[in-house]
């Protein structure tokens, strides 16, 4: 049995909508709906997300992996925070080096 | 000094992101500065470093008010490469604190769900103080229920899922008075 979406009317163009005038379009999916969860994939259309710098898709900021290609999110503070001690550490070590001269 | 200077360049960040429709008002520039806390014992173990850190760890983001919804980028470079996107509805929007100072323009979203803290430069793009200050004026004041929430509770539903039909208004009940219970008279057989 293959998946069939929901059946779901549309309103007529301007008609009101949960953002005040029409449907909306899921930013995951791509799907038309009413309301605020997609009647399609079932997400958040509100939800923050974030583009997959592989594929370019939205992802939810929830999930860790996008959904369409599979790969992973890696946080910013990964390598900020070494870069940040290591900046640390040779101004320490230059100023001692410095002063020992 | 401004982080931008053309603002169709700005508004062109928003279009992905836009519904059918859906017309920009305003946008801003604002940035996220990490705890005080932590940047004073930066600054103060070494003052270079400390300004490299407090740098990498700003967060930039630019708002957007349109017609629907406030839009907030997150982003990096100065190309806006966008890390994030969220949204807070205008008729359903959290509790709002907005403040303006000499130089700098405040708001802060207070969702549970999202909370959101920027702080606005008037230098950061043209005008970008009062467009900080028009988002947060919209984000404060009492929005209009979107219509199905104007409908009584047993009718929103309906109108969620036919929103283009005519929906019977609730029946008002007749003005005239209604006649007082007669009791049956005494003696009569119940």
């Amino acid at each position: 049995m293959s998946y069939q979406p929901p059946y779901q009317q549309y309103p007529p163009p301007g008609a009101p909508g949960p953002f005040g005038s029409g449907p909306v379009v899921c930013p995951f999916c791509g799907g038309t709906t009413n309301t605020q969860l997609c009647n399609w994939c079932g997400r958040d259309t509100t939800a923050p997300r974030r583009p997959c710098p592989r594929c370019r898709r939205m992802v939810p900021t929830q999930e860790p992996v996008c959904w369409n290609c599979g790969s992973k999110f890696k946080s910013d503070l990964n390598w900020k925070i070494p870069v940040i001690i290591l900046i640390f550490v040779l101004a320490i070590v230059l100023s001692i080096l410095i002063r020992s001269f | 000094m401004a982080r931008f200077n053309d603002l169709n360049f700005v508004a062109a960040a928003f279009q992905p992101y836009l519904q059918p429709g859906e017309q920009i008002r305003n946008i801003a520039f604002g940035v996220k500065q990490p705890s005080i806390a932590l940047m004073i014992p930066l600054f103060i173990l070494a003052v270079l470093p400390g300004v490299i850190a407090t740098a990498m760890l700003t967060k930039e983001y630019l708002v957007a008010l349109t017609d629907r919804r406030v839009i907030v980028l997150r982003f990096k470079g100065s190309k806006i490469q966008v890390q994030e996107v969220s949204e807070y509805a205008l008729h359903n929007h959290p509790p709002v604190q907005a403040s303006s100072g000499s130089v700098f323009a405040h708001l802060r979203i207070d969702d549970p769900a999202r909370p959101f803290i920027a702080k606005f430069h008037r230098m950061g793009m043209p005008g970008n103080r009062e467009q900080a200050m028009a988002i947060a004026a919209a984000l404060s004041q009492p929005q209009p229920q979107p219509p199905y929430q104007q409908y009584p509770p047993q009718y929103q539903q309906q109108y969620q899922q036919y929103p283009q039909q005519q929906y019977p208004q609730p029946q008002q009940q007749s003005q005239q008075p209604q006649q007082p219970y007669q009791q049956p008279p005494p003696g009569r057989p119940q």
